[in-house]
Parts: C-alpha cells; structure tokens; sequence
C-alpha cells in the first residue's frame, strides 16, 4: 500500500516535471489567436456530484466588445474522476450570438486534499470549433496548497492547436489564484493569466451557498486587467455552478 | 534518444522522488469517528496542533453522508458502511467545526487543536478489530480511546 503511494507519488512528480519542462520549450511558440482568461480550476473531485454550470466572459478592449458564453453539465464517474461537456456560445462581428465550439472536459483528482505537502490533479479537455476544422488539445496540471485560511491554486496547461483552418501549434497558459476563505459565501482572491503573448491580473471573489443535502450554488466573479499595453483591456468573467 | 550517461542521472531522480515521497507518507497520528444514526461519535475530538493527521470515518448507517466543514476545507462523501479517510492540518488551536451535509441538525461535530500532547495507544491494539455492532464499538472506545477519541500510531 506504501509502496503504490510512494509509486503513485513519485509518477505524478515525473509528469509535473514533463510538463513543466514542455512549457518551457514550447513557450516562445504561442500566438495570440484566444483568450487566455476563463477559470482557475482546482484539483478536487467529489463522488456521486452533478453539475451545471454556466459562464461568461466579456471583454473590453480598444477593438470594442466581445463576449463569451459556456453551459456545462458535469458528473463524476468515480471517487476521482468527474466529466463536463461544454456547449460554447460567442458573439461575432457582426454582433450575433451563436453555438461557436464544443467541449468535453476531465478532470482526474489524484491525490487526497491534505495527504501530502500539496494536491494535485490533471485536466484533459478536447474543444472543436463549431463550423470550422479547428480542434484543441489540452493536458493540465492542477496544484493546489493551503497556507493557514487562504489557498494557492495553480494551473499549468499545454494546449495543441490543429486543423485544416489552423495553423497547427502548441500553447502554453498559466493560471493562478490565490484565495482568502473568509466566510463560506463570500471569499475574495486574486487572480494572475498568462499565456498566448498576454498577462493579466486582478480581483476576483467566489462563494457557496448551500441547500438540502449535496445541493449547492457556487459563485465567482473576477474583473481582470491585461498588462500588455492596450489602454483599455479589461475581462469581466463570471461562473455559476448548481451541484446536486 | 536517452544517451549513455544520462540513465544513471534518470535513475537518481526517479529514487529521489520516490524517496521523497515514502518521507511525506511517514507515520502520522491516526483518529477515528464513528457515524451512527447520523451522530459523530465522540463529537468533538482533540488533535495537537501543527500536527498534520489522519481522520477516518466510519459510517455504520445505511444511507450515505458527506462530511463537510469549511473551517477545516474539506468535503468528503462516506458511503453506507464504509469509512473514508480525511487528512487535516496542520492546523493552529482552536476550534474546527465539521458537519454532515445530508442529515446538518444531527451529525455535528469539532476538532480542537491543542496544544497538549494525546496519550498514545499502540495501533496494534486496533488494527484488526470489527466494528460490525455498536456494541462492539463502545467497548473499543471505553478500552482504547482517550476521551477525545485519540489513537496514536507509534
């Protein structure tokens, strides 16, 4: 049993080690062709949960408006392993809002919060654009570390862009959170973007209210400003999630 | 292609790690609860403080419940007559309240990190006892816990 653990232990560092090292040698290859800013995850899973989520993300720039809408409906399969499919709706040029890509998302809890000097996890996500031959690849690393009552969130992805109406390239994108839980409904934090020649930086705040048994409503919100020169860059994004 | 010299290198990262990992599972101070008609028993245990430990929880009902607490951070599903495992700390004194999210007005319960040492019992003493009837149970507790609920891994 110690040993699986000391094994189980020892691959996840060697995989954080691969992708950390990917992400450095792929870093000089990303274009600005997305945006950067959606969602720091965390590495937890919970048996027997359902979810649906939505989100959006609005962003203001020296090019107008544009904003982006997710529906989501998750459920884990096991104690460590939940599953979203996402429908993904934007606003084109024209100002029309339509289905823009699909989505089916991952997320695999491998270690227990609290067992060892930090928690770890793993995201696989395969989007594909709606009207286009564009699919995207993304393997992640989820960390998460609690100090006291605020807790560092960590998320490192290597995304692979492909298809006949892409240009076919790895990128990188970082996220981090850092998130002060003050009272269970009302928890602020800051949030740091990297990823895709843009930085972005700002506050955000997240909470739960709950209902009857495993039902749940979590909120969070962050209005973040890119640090790359544009005089106004600013991204409201919102999440609701329902679990039951 | 892994070269010639870069194997013995390969191998020392893969034995530090590993290495590494063996030293963060090292033994650490067991606690056990019981869940029964939807009460924690004993409900309020003491831990030491800045001290990272294990709580198992066994679920003697027949419905399943979710151990909550947004002190410690933690949420945990325990299955019909099943145990989990929660990790916890390390934590600074005070007072950690825990809840079971499917029955809240009944299953409550707290940690208290202390700063007093528990008196240690063997795990030996424990390791292959059934906790199949509350009978049972309650001799374990009234022979092998301390007030608290503690058990001490040597």
């Amino acid at each position: 049993m110690i040993y699986r653990k000391a094994v189980k232990s020892a691959v996840l560092s060697m995989v954080s080690l691969i992708l950390l090292l990917s992400l450095l040698i792929t870093s000089n290859k990303a274009n600005a062709d997305g945006v950067v800013v959606d969602k720091v995850y965390h590495p937890y899973v919970l048996p027997n949960e359902r979810e649906f989520e939505w989100r959006l993300l609005s962003h203001q720039n020296d090019n107008g408006n544009s904003l982006g809408q997710r529906l989501a409906y998750g459920q884990s399969l096991t104690d460590n392993i939940m599953v979203e499919a996402y429908i993904v709706g934007e606003r084109d040029g024209d100002g029309d809002f339509g289905l823009s890509a699909y989505e089916i998302e991952t997320r695999w809890m491998i270690t227990e919060q609290g067992e060892y000097w930090a928690d770890w996890g793993m995201l696989f996500e395969v989007e594909k654009e709606h009207k286009l031959d564009i699919w995207e690849v993304t393997t992640g690393i989820l960390f998460e570390k609690e100090f006291g009552r605020t807790s560092l969130a960590l998320n490192a992805f290597l995304i692979y862009e492909s298809g006949s109406d892409i240009k076919n390239e790895f990128e990188t994108e970082f996220r981090l959170q850092y998130r002060y839980r003050w009272l269970p409904q009302v928890q602020p934090a800051i949030e740091i973007y990297t990823g895709e020649d843009y930085t972005g930086i700002g506050p955000a705040f997240m909470g739960i209210h709950r209902f009857d048994g495993q039902k749940q409503l979590k909120w969070e919100a962050g209005f973040i400003t890119g640090l790359n020169g544009d005089s106004k860059d600013h991204i409201l994004r919102v999440a609701i999630e329902y679990e039951f | 292609m892994i070269s010639h010299y870069s194997m013995p290198f390969i191998r020392f990262v893969v034995a530090a790690l590993t290495l590494m990992s063996f030293l963060t599972i090292a033994k650490r101070p067991e606690f056990q609860i019981e869940l029964k008609n939807h009460l924690f028993f004993p409900s309020e245990i003491e831990i030491p403080e800045n001290t990272k430990v294990k709580l198992i929880i066994y679920n003697r009902d027949q419905t399943p419940e979710e151990f909550d607490s947004f002190d410690l951070n933690r949420e945990k599903v325990i299955f019909p007559e099943k145990k989990s495992v929660i990790f916890i700390g390390p934590l600074p004194q005070g007072r950690y309240e825990f809840f079971g999210e499917f029955n809240p007005n009944s299953a409550k319960g707290a940690i208290l990190v202390t700063p007093q040492v528990p008196p240690q019992v063997s795990l030996h003493d424990i390791d292959n006892r059934e906790f199949n009837e509350i009978g049972s149970t309650i001799a374990f507790q009234q022979n092998n816990l301390t007030e608290s609920g503690v058990v001490y891994v040597d």
